[in-house]
């Protein structure tokens, strides 16, 4: 029992590196908060004992005075920027899948329910620049922490750095957090700057009308998903629902995204070059399908779409593959 | 900490008033070319701020740090020491100033302004002082504070900025309790760790050790505090109050000096036929010389005092700090008569002066042979002739006994007791000047008299066979219509002029004369209290408060439990001031937040908890009942008017929620 205790008290590793992952929001209560003097912090620290041998040695009581206000400051400072961090909640982070390779700002949620704003709060991920921010009073805010991942897949959220050093530089209150929160991402796209010419279409040998870009056919009602580019405005504003503009177009135009026509041998470069593709596809407005080992789907269009290929192209051959 | 300063005009500014608060009661001590050249770096700042002018580059700043150094060390010929040690330390500072990149030069300049109101304590610990002390402390925390929350690059506002002053003034409200528990409890040496510089004592006003009448034409008229009395007894009459001081015998034809100190006595002479013993405190200001005042003639030598040869009480260390003593005097006494005459010393008299005079003393000597007699003619000649007491007499130059004697006729007390110790000794009288005070003014707000400059004052001792030393005052034989200040006649004669006269009949010069009583008083108790608190002040507030028995390690345990406990309350305030009053409703919630967590729904900040219950309930149909209960019993807790076991009714439906599909 007291071991127990002792254990989730004074453990070390609580202290360099946090708790580990945890559930958000995470709360950082009194234990989760730690606090040292910062270099600024000592150097003061030795001034104040010297103005104190000072006054000791001209018996200055007004020395005296000034020395031990100083020192009173320097206490009272620890809990000013204690509890500038103290009761904050941080996360839940929104995160956006993003690219392999490429820097992305990650959204970290933190709630201030106090009655006092938190004037600078540094937030850090590993080897990545701090950003400083207030958190107003009641309210909360999102904080931008740019971050890489070199590799595809679902990585877990690293753990960053919470710390302020408000209101006077003399001591630093930090916390480790780290949420169990994952973040996506895909395979860096390849420099291929052109689609493969095959369409499913010529194997048929039949001409079908199916939604596609051409030609204007009707409206539809709204279903998650579907584009905002095709969204009738005109007709939301009337009706105060909203309509996709339906267009039809030939089968031929229909694209699929195939594993067995990347030009490449290797796992990674394929993926990479099947990226590029679903991205080209997409910026020119195509409706296509990906077929890789294990999955394929069908033609389709639009962000959610979109989504889903990367996402199968990010997994691909790992154990949260099935999850999607 | 070695960040880029992100610049603030408003911390900036808030920086400049702190330095120049703290430098302030410096500058005044300091040459005038030193005021000018911070003066200029500060303004130079400050243009910079406004945008005018840039900042000097890395080597205009090095010429700037060499031309101070060069210029302390032409002023004083040295750079340690109390004078030219602040001169360049506030030199430094604001040179500093032009040169402000990160946070860590902001800190170094409001390190410096630290010590720089440390170092000007060591000039003057008066209750300005200790004012100006606060508001720079709090001024320079307040742009240390501001300085950091630049970091976060927030949108700088007025409300933002007052803010910042009251939360550093807050910090320091917050840290004076402390203060005091240390101020008090703090061990007090009764030594110094390291000799002092050389300089730590020079530059008060007061009486000088010498005496030069005619080459002075302006008496002091300084209202400033010599020293305070207390009296355990009933105060001396005004007539008796003269306070003894340095002891003269060496005149050199200009200046009367005690140039060879005099030998120390090992066992004070016992005063005979002493009356009227007169019990008090002294608590004089700093002076910077050894002696010591007290009403003639003291009983015993105070503790830790020592007196000399001519019956002169001293201090073995020059006083630098307020020095409060005790003393016993009795005003009527007779000093134990000497077994041989004075020696030649007390009738030295410089053999080119007076040629005139010592024709006049011959004739009087021969009308009055005896010495009581010969004094009395000296004393009736000033009464009868026409002898002025003036503040502003005129310079005499070739003759001083002479030129006053017989030309002049215009003098102070100086005047006075030089040419009647002069003429005594002519006469084969031993005789000496003694200076000091004369008078003092009761406080009526408070028990206790209040000695100034101008009441300095000259008067002689004559040796007389059968008495001993007798103390004249040749000044008091003025009669009061030769007196040429209405003031002076109040102070040198009471009782014997009709003092109404003289008194003040405006109302407001009666209120601003109480004001400067209560002025006073108040500057009393912050003397006897702060600036005078001392290792025998701090034994005695041991003893009331009774550690004193448990020795040290007593005083060290009360010491840190006051403080602990202190701290404790101050931190849970600040602590759970910041926090807010905790609030149950978010609490619970926060568990229910923690249970769709781990199914990965997470309520957006812009998400309502209804629409958010909405969406956890698509995910987990068979619980949607529960999800809207606990939904709405939040929004009703929050929003709505709840009822008695709201609360109640929340907490059991998160504690009981399942989130299984």
């Amino acid at each position: 029992m007291l071991k127990a205790i002792l254990d989730r008290h004074l453990n070390l590793s609580r202290f360099f590196v946090g708790e580990g992952p945890q559930l958000p929001p995470y709360l950082l209560h009194r234990r989760r908060v730690y606090i040292l003097p910062t270099r600024q912090g000592l150097i003061f620290a030795f001034l104040v004992f010297v103005m104190l041998l000072a006054s000791v040695n001209y018996n200055n009581n007004l020395g005296y005075m000034l020395t031990f206000l100083l020192t009173g400051v320097m206490v009272i400072s620890i809990f000013h920027t204690y509890s500038n961090l103290l009761a904050l909640e941080i996360g839940p982070a929104m995160l956006k899948p993003a690219f392999a390779g490429h820097t992305t700002p990650v959204a970290i949620q933190i709630t201030n329910h106090g009655f006092t704003t938190r004037c600078a709060v540094e937030c850090r991920l590993p080897k990545q620049p701090a950003v400083t921010l207030d958190v107003a009073a009641n309210s909360s805010i999102f904080v931008r922490l740019p971050i890489k991942f070199d590799r595809r897949g679902l990585h877990p959220l690293p753990r960053f750095i919470v710390a302020t050093v408000f209101p006077l530089g003399l001591f630093r209150a930090w916390s480790h957090v780290q949420l169990q929160q994952s973040i996506l991402i895909y395979p860096a796209p390849a420099d291929d700057p052109c689609l493969p010419q095959n369409t499913h279409g010529d194997q048929q040998g039949e001409t079908r009308t199916v939604q596609g870009l051409d030609d204007f056919e009707g409206l539809r009602n709204y279903q998650p998903g579907d584009s905002l580019y095709r969204i009738h405005w005109k007709t939301a504003a009337k009706h105060q629902l909203l309509q996709t503009k339906q267009y039809v177009g030939s089968a031929a135009a229909d694209l699929y995204l195939r594993w067995a026509d990347t030009t490449r041998q290797d796992v990674e470069t394929r993926l990479s070059q099947l990226t590029r593709w679903v991205l080209l596809a997409d910026a020119a407005s195509r409706t296509y399908g990906l077929e890789i080992p294990g999955h394929a789907y069908p033609p389709d269009s639009g962000p959610a779409h979109k989504h889903r290929c990367l996402a199968a192209l990010a997994l691909y051959g790992s154990s949260d593959d099935s999850r999607t | 900490m070695t960040a880029e300063l992100n610049q603030s005009r408003a911390a900036t500014a808030f920086l400049l008033a702190g330095l120049t608060t703290a430098i302030l009661p410096l500058l005044i001590q300091l040459p005038l070319l030193v005021g000018l050249f911070c003066a200029g770096l500060l303004l130079w700042r400050f243009l910079h701020d406004m945008g005018r002018v840039p900042l000097p580059r890395k080597p205009v700043l090095f010429g700037l740090l060499l031309l101070v150094m060069l210029g302390v060390f032409q002023h004083f010929h040295t750079i340690i020491g109390r004078h030219a040690g602040s001169a360049l330390l506030i030199c430094l500072l604001c040179l500093k100033l032009l040169e402000l990149r990160t946070l860590r030069d902001v800190s170094m300049a409001v390190q410096l302004a630290f010590f720089s109101i440390l170092a000007g304590f060591l000039f003057n610990q008066s209750i300005p002082a200790a004012v100006l002390m606060f508001a720079a402390v709090i001024l320079l925390l307040g742009a240390l504070l501001t300085f950091h929350h630049a970091r976060a690059g927030y949108h700088s506002t007025a409300a933002v900025e007052k803010g910042h002053i009251a939360h550093a003034a807050r910090m320091v409200l917050y840290a004076v309790p402390l203060m005091l528990i240390l101020f008090v409890l703090f061990p007090r040496l009764n030594t110094t760790l390291w000799s002092l510089p050389e300089d730590a004592s020079q530059g008060q006003t007061g009486l000088s050790g010498t005496m030069s009448p005619g080459l002075v034409s302006r008496l002091s008229n300084s209202p400033e505090v010599a020293f305070r009395a207390q009296f355990d007894t009933a105060p001396p009459d005004k007539l008796l109050r003269y306070w003894r001081g340095p002891v003269l015998w060496f005149f050199d034809g200009f200046t009367w000096s005690a140039p060879d100190s005099a030998p120390l006595l090992i066992t004070t002479p016992v005063l005979e036929q002493k009356r009227n013993k007169i019990s008090y405190h002294i608590t004089l200001q700093p002076h910077q010389s050894t002696w010591l005042f007290a009403l003639d003639m003291p009983g015993a030598v105070p503790d830790g005092a020592l007196m000399n040869d001519a019956l002169q009480l001293l201090s073995p260390q020059p006083v630098s700090k307020l020095l409060k003593y005790r003393v016993d005097s009795y005003l009527h006494y007779v000093l134990p008569r000497q077994s041989d005459r004075p020696n030649i010393t007390f009738l030295a008299v410089p053999r080119h002066i007076g040629p005139q005079t010592r024709r006049l003393v011959q004739q009087l000597q021969r009308q009055h042979p005896a010495p009581e007699a010969f004094i009395n003619a000296v004393l009736d000649h000033f009464r009868e002739n026409d002898y002025y007491y003036s503040r502003t007499p005129p310079l005499l130059f070739d003759d001083p006994i002479d030129e006053f004697l017989f030309q002049s006729k215009r003098g102070y007390c100086e005047h006075y007791a030089s040419t009647f110790t002069i003429m005594l000794r002519l006469a084969g009288i031993p005789a000496r000047v003694v200076t000091g005070y004369q008078g003092g003014e009761m406080n009526p707000l408070s028990n206790y008299m209040i000695v100034r400059q101008s009441d300095a004052h000259a008067w002689s001792e004559v040796y007389l066979n059968d008495k001993g030393w007798v103390r004249v005052d040749p000044t008091a034989v003025i009669p009061v219509n030769r007196i040429e200040n209405p003031a002076d006649a109040v102070r040198l004669r009471p009782g014997l002029i009709d003092v109404s006269r003289y008194v003040d009949r405006e109302w407001y010069k009666k209120t601003l004369k109480q004001f400067r009583f209560a002025v006073d008083v108040i500057n009393n108790h912050w003397n006897q209290w702060v600036v005078g608190y001392n290792e025998k002040r701090q034994r005695s507030f041991f003893d009331i408060i009774g550690i004193l028995e448990f020795g040290w390690y007593g005083i060290g345990y009360l010491l840190v439990a006051a403080l602990s406990l202190v701290t404790l309350l101050i931190g849970f305030r600040i602590l759970t001031l910041q926090r807010g009053k905790s609030d149950p409703v978010r609490r619970i919630y926060r568990r229910f937040l923690k249970k769709t967590a781990r199914r990965k729904l997470y309520q957006a900040p812009t998400e309502g908890a209804l629409s958010f219950a909405a969406r956890v309930a698509e995910r987990f149909p068979a619980q949607r009942t529960a999800l809207l209960t606990i939904a709405e019993t939040y929004n009703d807790l929050r929003y709505g008017h709840p009822d008695q076991d709201a609360l109640a009714e929340l907490r059991q439906a998160i504690n009981n929620l399942r989130l299984t599909p």
